[in-house]
């Protein structure tokens, strides 16, 4: 990619470069087999610090490619969004000409300027009227003409109202972008806090009209930003640790879709407090599911669809005797119909995750007590491998539960099955749903013995069961999430639901960027 | 008529809107005060506005060339982004004239009435009409 300036043959190096774009492509995609491979860096940080080391680098390639000033090719990538070879798709297949004029860009070999001040009568601004001295006035690279005061108020206007990336010249129909030299120049003589402002809004746009880059959602703001290499759709942990989808910007949520989580966090936020208080006085009943109030009375109670339970038991009467019924819905297989349960769920899940969490530094002491122990093997990156597949099962266990509730209880995907085709489909889900959740208890108890304290021989045992246990549960996970990534929500038909590839690599860790 | 602190470039405007004023537009200051406008402009010949005269107040705010004069809901692409401060009242005034030859039902005010005009343009022309001799005729 670097030879790009010797070769006049632009073609040959955008055929290169598509080969480039393949390469990540298949790379994002490829399951990482094994530990925490980070290797690929599909994704950076880029510190605040760094913001500009990291725009510059994408100038520098469109100043060198086109022969470019930096202030053109700012305004060039900012139209295109900041994406480099977008531009230099556009060059081979549209042209220069194209390209510029789309943009607004117009590059001008001699100053417009000279002549004017040579000229000694007054200068008449067309949009204030007034008069003014050859020597106040200012033209743009298009040739239009006005007074600096003119220039100065146009320029502040539109930098108030948030527009610094595209200022256009003030002349009728004029498309071409305003030298950001000039604006500089003009508004940092009459208020430095609003040139200021147009420093960072010219900074910032590498962000904000980026499409492969976004400020980190962390609150508060930890000053990174994030950059990925192809794919829009993906999960990425910042240099800080939040985890984070960067399509929506919100909390890593797959197996979730965007849609999905967007609609389930809005439900949480305004139902959790009733459910709260739901799940503190009342029980559901057992056969309808509806949660029930007991304010009175024996414990004989009796429901509106017709069952009547014992309100300690939650046992069916039948003839006034109780009947051991099959299915509770507090321990049998929990009924996705009902939003209570799937809300119940997700929040115990994401509290088994945070409590899992916190025994991360607690294993990292029991490995240390090990490593000054006498044993044969010092390498326990086993017991973080499996630490971290329990993370991301968990995580997505727990996400599991608003998919459910919107793939099979929702109405938001009601006409993209039968009845049928969606108990069958739901069935299959539990089931497989069911046997994760059991793998995934029994990894987490595994990993929470005291096994600083075992022998050699036990130490070995332990060993084959962590490994064990992690794989089974990270194999349970990946077709858990396979088959919902293809079967469920690529079937669908009138609607669109994609989440981020499933990488076995956990949420990936974006790497520093090598440039800071 | 006190120009006071007036810009020069509103001063010249208003006297030509008052001394060459377009066909079928008026537009005159408040007494009190030079950057509040009352604009009358007549229907359209062939348009089922003509014969009418509809009233206008337009506003020129502080920034003004910098930013757009203010007309109050009014769809027209040159009073929001398309506005340059190269543009006039005049120009603002004869764009929304040619607006009433050919209404633009894509980007309607209100939706009732677009769905209408693309709906049965014959029935809706005949409604402009009747409201045209209802509420913008004089006498």
């Amino acid at each position: 990619m670097e030879d790009y300036g010797n070769s006049d043959d632009e073609h040959q190096y955008l055929d290169d470069d598509e080969v480039d774009i393949d390469d990540n492509g298949y790379s994002f995609e490829a399951p990482a087999t094994e530990n925490m491979a980070r290797a690929s860096a599909s994704s950076m940080v880029i510190p605040k610090e760094s913001l500009l080391a990291a725009q510059m680098g994408d100038l520098l390639r469109v100043m060198d490619l086109l022969s470019l000033k930096e202030k053109h090719a700012r305004t060039l990538l900012i139209h295109y969004r900041w994406d480099v070879e977008k531009v230099f798709a556009v060059l081979v297949e549209e042209g220069k000409d194209k390209l510029f004029a789309q943009a607004g860009v117009t590059v001008v070999e001699n100053d417009h300027q000279v002549p004017l001040s040579q000229c000694s009568s007054t200068f008449c601004c067309n949009i204030c009227c007034d008069d003014v001295s050859p020597q106040e006035v200012t033209t743009m690279d298009c040739g239009h003409c006005f007074c600096n005061n003119c220039w100065t108020e146009h320029f502040i206007v539109k930098i108030n109202d948030g527009q610094s990336r595209r200022i256009k010249c003030m002349a009728l129909k004029c498309n071409v972008v305003c030298d950001e030299a000039k604006i500089r120049c003009l508004v940092s003589a009459r208020d430095s806090n609003i040139a200021d402002k147009f420093e960072r809004f010219l900074l910032e746009s590498y962000i904000d009209d980026n499409r492969r880059v976004k400020w980190c959602p962390s609150v508060p703001h930890c000053g990174n930003a994030i950059q990925v290499e192809a794919d829009e759709l993906c999960e990425v942990e910042c240099a800080c640790g939040f985890q984070f989808c960067f399509s929506c910007s919100s909390v890593a949520h797959s197996p979730c879709s965007c849609l999905m989580w967007e609609l389930w966090s809005k439900k949480f936020e305004v139902e959790s407090l009733s459910l709260n208080w739901i799940s503190s006085h009342t029980k559901p009943c057992p056969k309808c599911c509806k949660p029930i109030e007991k304010n009175g009375g024996c414990n004989m109670v009796r429901c509106k669809c017709g069952i009547t339970f014992n309100w300690i038991s939650g046992l069916e009467y039948s003839n006034g005797y109780i009947e051991v019924s099959e299915k509770r819905p507090e321990h049998g297989k929990w009924r996705l119909e009902s939003y209570y349960h799937c809300h119940k769920l997700y929040k115990a899940h994401t509290e088994s995750f945070r409590l899992e969490y916190e025994m991360k530094e607690d294993i990292q002491d029991k490995i240390k007590i090990l490593g000054e122990k006498d044993t044969s093997s010092k390498d326990f990156g086993w017991i973080k491998d499996g630490l971290n597949k329990l993370f991301r099962a968990r995580r997505i266990l727990s996400f599991s539960y608003p998919f459910a509730f919107y793939m099979f209880a929702d109405d938001l995907l009601k006409n993209e099955m039968t009845r049928e085709e969606r108990e069958i489909k739901q069935n299959f889900f539990e089931d497989q749903q069911q046997q994760f959740e059991t793998n995934i208890e029994r990894l987490s108890l595994i990993l929470e013995e005291n096994f600083e304290k075992y022998s050699e021989h036990q130490l070995k045992d332990f060993r084959m069961r962590v490994i064990t246990q992690s794989v089974t549960a990270d194999y349970l996970c990946r077709n858990l999430y396979e088959w919902i990534e293809t079967d469920l929500l690529g079937s669908l038909k009138h609607s669109v639901h994609k989440i981020a590839p499933f990488n076995s690599a956990a949420v990936e860790k974006a790497s520093k960027i090598p440039y800071c | 008529m006190a120009s006071g602190n007036l810009p020069r470039r509103i001063v010249k405007e208003t006297q030509r809107l008052l001394s060459e004023p377009a066909p079928g537009i008026s537009a005159s200051p408040a007494e009190d005060n030079m950057r509040y406008f009352n604009v009358m402009i007549l229907g359209p010949s062939q348009s089922p506005y003509e014969g009418g005269v509809f009233k206008l107040e337009l506003f020129l705010p502080e920034d003004y060339p910098m930013s757009a004069p203010k007309l109050g809901r009014i769809c027209l692409d040159i009073l929001k982004d398309k506005w340059s401060p190269a543009l006039q009242i005049r120009t603002v005034l004869l764009s929304i004239q040619a607006l009433l030859s050919a209404p633009n039902p894509d980007d309607p005010l209100s939706d009732n009435i677009a769905k209408h005009w693309k709906a049965d343009e014959t029935e809706a022309v005949e409604t402009a009409k009747e409201w045209t001799r209802l509420y913008a005729s004089d006498g």
